[in-house]
């Protein structure tokens, strides 16, 4: 999937998707089935940070909770 | 295939935050392709049978497509190629393996996830005109949606499996939170001004997402909860199962 993996960090800085995707990780509740499930439902039934500079989707982060 | 979106005449700040909203999507794909490949292996170590197995493997092909089809968006609007970088994969099997988390995982991202992607796609396709962006949304809607019905397979699968420790906490648990979220406003107002582009905003993707829970995902998971209570009565005494033999006959939720 590496078409063209520089053109990246333009639209996603790296350490700010670090950031984020650490601080879901770091809650380990959400390694309990159960609160796993409620923080899921809980951000797909928000809205995402509007903040411009972390243009991260919070879906991804936690499809991406693989890290 | 034609991938590419008209862009003539639009202004540079609408190319923009078009090609921001793509490649989010791409990098959500991306994503997607690593957890698929994380739930074959899950299958796998569960003894699951072929056609989900297979099905999981079609799903993983599918996001692949996905996200090759919105990168290939955002770089049309972009005016240059746009892709992802390294996902790190270090802690990606570095986790709770058991059934009961692995249906967690499979309740929240496929059976809930796929249902309200396939759902918020199929809205936005029927909302543009452009002819590349809507063949695009159609066919992550008709993949998505296959998606969510391979969870709700194996989630029923599971349930009669037998693995699985009480299953009604999980449905009760996502039954709980869907409720409570519903009754939380969602703030600030939703800016269409890209709908005709099959783009949301964070809050009109919300509203669309909560939709979604309403119509489609909340029902299903009360009838999936019925099911699994009305198994577990069946077998009331019946020590050391989980009770499911009585919904082992009846049809999919989805």
């Amino acid at each position: 999937m590496r078409e063209r993996s520089e053109a990246l960090p333009r639209i996603v800085p790296p350490e700010i998707e670090s950031a984020l995707a650490g601080r879901v990780g770091a809650d380990a509740k959400l390694r309990e089935p159960q609160a796993f499930i409620a923080a899921w439902v809980g951000v797909v039934a928000s809205a995402p940070p509007t903040d411009p500079d972390v243009r991260v989707s919070p879906i991804r982060l936690l499809k991406s909770d693989l890290r | 295939m034609n991938l590419t979106p008209e862009v003539d005449g639009l202004p540079a700040e609408v190319r923009e935050r078009l090609a921001e909203g793509w490649s989010r999507d791409g990098l959500a794909e991306h994503a997607s392709i690593a957890s698929f490949a994380r739930f074959l292996l899950e299958l796998l170590a569960l003894g699951a049978p072929a056609e989900l197995v297979s099905g999981a493997q079609r799903a993983l092909a599918d996001e692949v497509d996905h996200a090759r089809r919105c990168f290939s968006l955002a770089a049309a609007y972009l005016g240059e190629p746009v892709g992802p970088g390294e996902l790190p994969v270090d802690a990606a099997l570095d986790q709770d393996c058991s059934i009961q988390m692995i249906v967690a995982r499979a309740i929240a991202e496929g059976c809930i996830g796929e249902t309200l992607a396939a759902f918020q796609a199929g809205v936005a396709a029927a909302s543009t005109s452009d002819a590349a962006v809507a063949a695009t949304l159609r066919k992550i809607a008709d993949d998505e949606l296959e998606h969510a019905a391979l969870a709700w397979s194996f989630v029923r699968w599971a349930i009669d499996h037998g693995g699985l420790v009480d299953p009604s906490v999980l449905f009760a648990e996502a039954i709980r939170a869907t409720e409570a979220a519903l009754a939380e406003p969602i703030e600030g107002a939703a800016n269409d001004d890209l709908v005709s582009f099959g783009r949301f905003d964070p809050v009109g993707e919300a509203t669309l997402r909560r939709e979604g829970l309403q119509r489609i995902v909340l029902p299903a998971l009360r009838a999936l909860a019925r099911q699994v209570c009305a198994g577990n009565a069946g077998n009331a005494g019946n020590a050391g199962t989980t009770g499911t033999t009585s919904g082992r006959a009846a049809p999919y939720p989805v």
